[in-house]
């Protein structure tokens, strides 16, 4: 494993979190949302447009996102830059259905041997999906920066998810932190004892990172011992874990649910 | 009532792999005394003092506190007149929010809601943390961590707080506060306990010196003979500050009695003896 | 290996969300059942273990990345029921707080990688063990791990198949693309978690001893007596 990747990989993650930390912390409209409220809306937006089969609406609904993204403060070249890769990841796998596609010819190139065409329908399936893709995403994207995690564990309680998963959800997101910070700090001492740098990989250092992972696996399970204990003396019981509170549904909410469902009932009696 | 509030006699320990971490270690500590116990690294202390908080369990011998026995079965609930704070706050701080972390001791114990959000309140106030509350634990500095860990075990309002490595990375600053509280603390009736091998802040972090050392216990006694007895301190691989040096080369020399262990009893010692230089010379 | 929103039709996505769910709360009763207090922190601490080694990237070929899975190692340390449940956190967490994986697709993610994933490594490894009785241990860890990711990434390939006309192709293209291109992925998880088992056996058996998959081998049993 080249070090500068890894250690970048990890610095971007943990920016990632604290960059969401922040956005979530700000006073726009999705953030004051019911945590439920928005991923049932959620949900409710990425199902429904499966079953759009229209292009003109497709489009016309990527309108949502946009907009609720300027209503929560959430800067639109954070939305745009974090929903970028997937849809082109998907336009590239879909590059062949412009060619596959049966139907009226749109363009045509010849090169010999070859003779391709695309086709209208093809291009309409092609962009269907991609549109598509990205408004899955964006919506995904904009629960994502409108979500703390406070938050998000409230939602879990709010499911019914029990409480037990929830506190293994919390420690889980607190470590997170930790073991990035362990993880560099083994990979810059391993660093500074080889000084290999490589940019492949090979059975070599693949063996290198298993043990690196085995080193880190020690010190995280010795760890755990010593929160178990931290967490034993002031009390921990299993059997009787602290309940999280269930954030309530306000007027707001139900305002916002109503006003969601009534704009995609427009999008399709329109 | 007996005055002793921890009894440990005869405890042996090791931990897996066959590592003997304690080999048959006895003391006691009175109530309301400040202690330390002083070893180097892998001395021992840090598992005599989760033996001392029931958080392990003695392969031999037996450890009291408060007069019931750590394996017993009551003993979860002396854990509200017990606090431990340990040596790593990641290990201390393992929930989202500093608020969380200091509530959730007492929402075990099941304090009325109005108690525990009044007791946060105080503790939060009297750390000096208040503008952190609402701040996850890895968005905290190292300093600021560890004032969280000790204000986690304050809440409960412990007779005895356990302290591990409480000065161990600590900046002047944040040290200085530290024992400033402990001290506090101490005189409003709370026996501390700390480990440390930190020779220098000893004399302000207690009164009573432990030496421990390869999992025996060397020797013990007040604070100030401790630190003069520089076998004693040679044979657990640590070494006298350097005020107690300076002060023990003069005793040697004849010029004083008596070593002062702080900066401000060697100052005026250093002033009294000018004195007594120049009404000689005059 | 992550399917995005988009990319499942409806039916898919209740199939793989109904299976998913069945799993989840057998996998739930069975740690619940079983668990040690000292088991919560130490899942908790080890899910974000692999979780954040998840997010490092390993050069391929043509300038392509991988990520380690980690559904092996978490299935044959902490046993298949409490490696799905990690799996689970770790899957539900990559799609809230970083995009990776959709929400739709969630319960296809979590069958591929957080059941198949998890519980294929761990039964090799356990029949294996039982019928070589731990010989070759670490050459199982390794076609285990590597099984897993290739069965679980024909599986995603099926569920992307079956899932036509939302998705584009059918499942002649959709899993032999997902089959070879995750053999890569398959080499390096079963390397990685071999040695990872093979260090740990080594130098600390008795971090093993809770896991029902490995805790008969001699060395664990041995290292687990010795803290008794």
């Amino acid at each position: 494993m080249p070090l500068k990747t890894s250690l970048r990989d990890l610095v971007e993650g943990a920016e990632s979190l604290v960059y969401v930390e922040d956005l979530s912390n700000k006073k726009g409209l999705l953030q004051s949302i019911n945590p439920l409220v928005k991923l049932a809306i959620t949900l409710f937006m990425i199902s429904a447009s499966l079953f759009v089969p229209s292009l003109s609406y497709l489009a016309l609904m990527c309108v949502i996102p946009i907009v609720l993204s300027l209503a929560s403060k959430i800067p639109l070249r954070a939305l745009l830059t974090r929903t970028a890769l997937i849809p082109f990841f998907a336009a590239v796998i879909s590059l062949p259905i412009l060619f596959i596609t049966s139907g009226a010819p749109a363009l045509n190139a010849n090169f010999g041997l070859f003779n391709l065409t695309v086709t209208i329908e093809g291009i309409q399936r092609f962009l269907i999906f991609t549109v598509r893709v990205w408004f899955c995403v964006a919506s995904l994207t904009l629960l994502i920066l409108s979500m703390g995690f406070t938050a998000f564990l409230k939602m879990l309680a709010s499911i019914r998810v029990p409480s037990i998963v929830i506190q293994l959800f919390s420690l889980t997101y607190r470590y997170l932190f930790v073991s990035i910070h362990e993880i560099q700090k083994v990979l810059i001492a391993k660093e500074a004892r080889t000084y290999i740098n490589r940019h492949t990989i090979n059975l070599e250092s693949l063996r290198h990172s298993g043990a690196l992972l085995a080193t880190i696996f020690i010190r995280t399970y010795e760890r755990s011992e010593r929160v178990y204990m931290a967490m034993k003396s002031r009390g921990f019981d299993v059997n009787n874990t602290n309940k999280s509170s269930i954030p309530p549904l306000r007027k707001k909410d139900l305002l916002f649910v109503a006003s969601t469902t009534v704009i995609f009932g427009l999008l399709v009696v329109l | 009532m007996d005055d002793a509030i921890v009894k440990v006699k005869e405890v042996q320990f090791s931990y897996p792999g066959g590592v003997n971490a304690l080999r048959g270690v006895s003391f006691e500590i009175r109530r309301g005394e400040k202690v330390a116990l002083l070893g180097p690294n892998g001395s021992g202390k840090s598992t005599l003092i989760l033996l001392m908080a029931g958080l392990l369990t003695p392969k031999k011998g037996e450890i009291t506190v408060f007069d019931e026995k750590t394996t017993s079965k009551n003993f979860q609930k002396l854990r509200q007149r017990l606090g431990i704070v340990f040596q790593d706050p990641d290990d201390q701080l393992f929930t989202q929010s500093v608020i969380e972390d200091i509530e959730y001791g007492p929402r075990n114990l099941k304090i009325p809601e109005p108690e525990v959000k009044e007791r946060s309140a105080h503790i939060l106030s009297k750390i000096g943390i208040q503008h952190l509350e609402n701040r996850p634990p890895h968005r905290l500095s190292f300093g600021e961590k560890k004032k969280v860990s000790l204000a986690t075990a304050l809440v409960l309002k412990p007779e005895l707080l356990i302290l591990d490595e409480p000065t161990a990375n600590l900046d002047l600053v944040s040290r200085r506060s530290l024992i400033d509280t402990l001290n506090e603390l101490n005189c409003e009736g709370t026996t501390v306990v700390v480990s440390t091998h930190d020779v220098e802040a000893l004399p302000e972090l207690a009164d009573r010196v432990i030496v421990v050392s390869h999992g025996s216990l060397l020797g013990e006694g007040a604070t100030s003979d401790v630190l003069q007895d520089s076998k004693l301190l040679d044979v657990a691989g640590l070494e006298p500050t350097s005020i107690v040096k300076l002060f023990l080369k003069l005793k040697t020399m004849g010029l004083i009695q008596d070593v002062p262990i702080t900066v401000k009893d060697g100052e005026k010692k250093l002033l009294e003896l000018m004195k007594t230089k120049t009404e000689r010379t005059t | 290996m992550h399917i995005p929103d988009g990319f499942l039709s409806p039916q898919i996505i209740i199939i793989t969300f109904a299976i998913t769910i069945i799993f989840w709360i057998i996998a739930f009763k069975r740690v619940k059942g079983r668990l040690d207090e000292r088991q919560v922190p130490l899942m908790g601490l080890l899910t974000a273990l692999f979780f954040a080694a998840q997010m490092m990237n390993y050069p391929i070929v043509g300038g392509t990345t991988a990520h380690l899975l980690g559904g092996a190692a978490l299935g044959i340390i902490l046993g298949p029921f409490a490696g799905c449940i990690s799996m689970t956190i770790i899957l539900v967490l990559q799609a809230f707080l970083f995009g990776d994986g959709g929400l739709t697709a969630l319960g296809a993610n979590v069958l591929n990688m957080g059941i198949i994933g998890v519980f294929v490594p761990a039964f090799i490894v356990l029949a294996f063990n039982k019928i070589t009785k731990g010989k070759g241990l670490l050459v199982w860890v390794f076609i285990g791990a590597f099984a897993g990711d290739v069965l679980a990434a024909i599986a995603a390939g099926a569920e992307l198949g079956f899932s036509q006309p939302v998705f584009q192709y059918g499942l002649n293209v959709a899993v032999p693309a997902m089959a070879i291109n995750h053999s890569v992925i398959g080499v390096i998880e079963g390397v990685v978690t071999a040695v990872l088992v093979g260090v740990l056996l080594k130098l600390r058996p008795d971090v093993l001893s809770k896991s029902s998959v490995l805790k008969s081998l001699p060395a664990v049993k041995a290292a687990q007596e010795n803290t008794e």
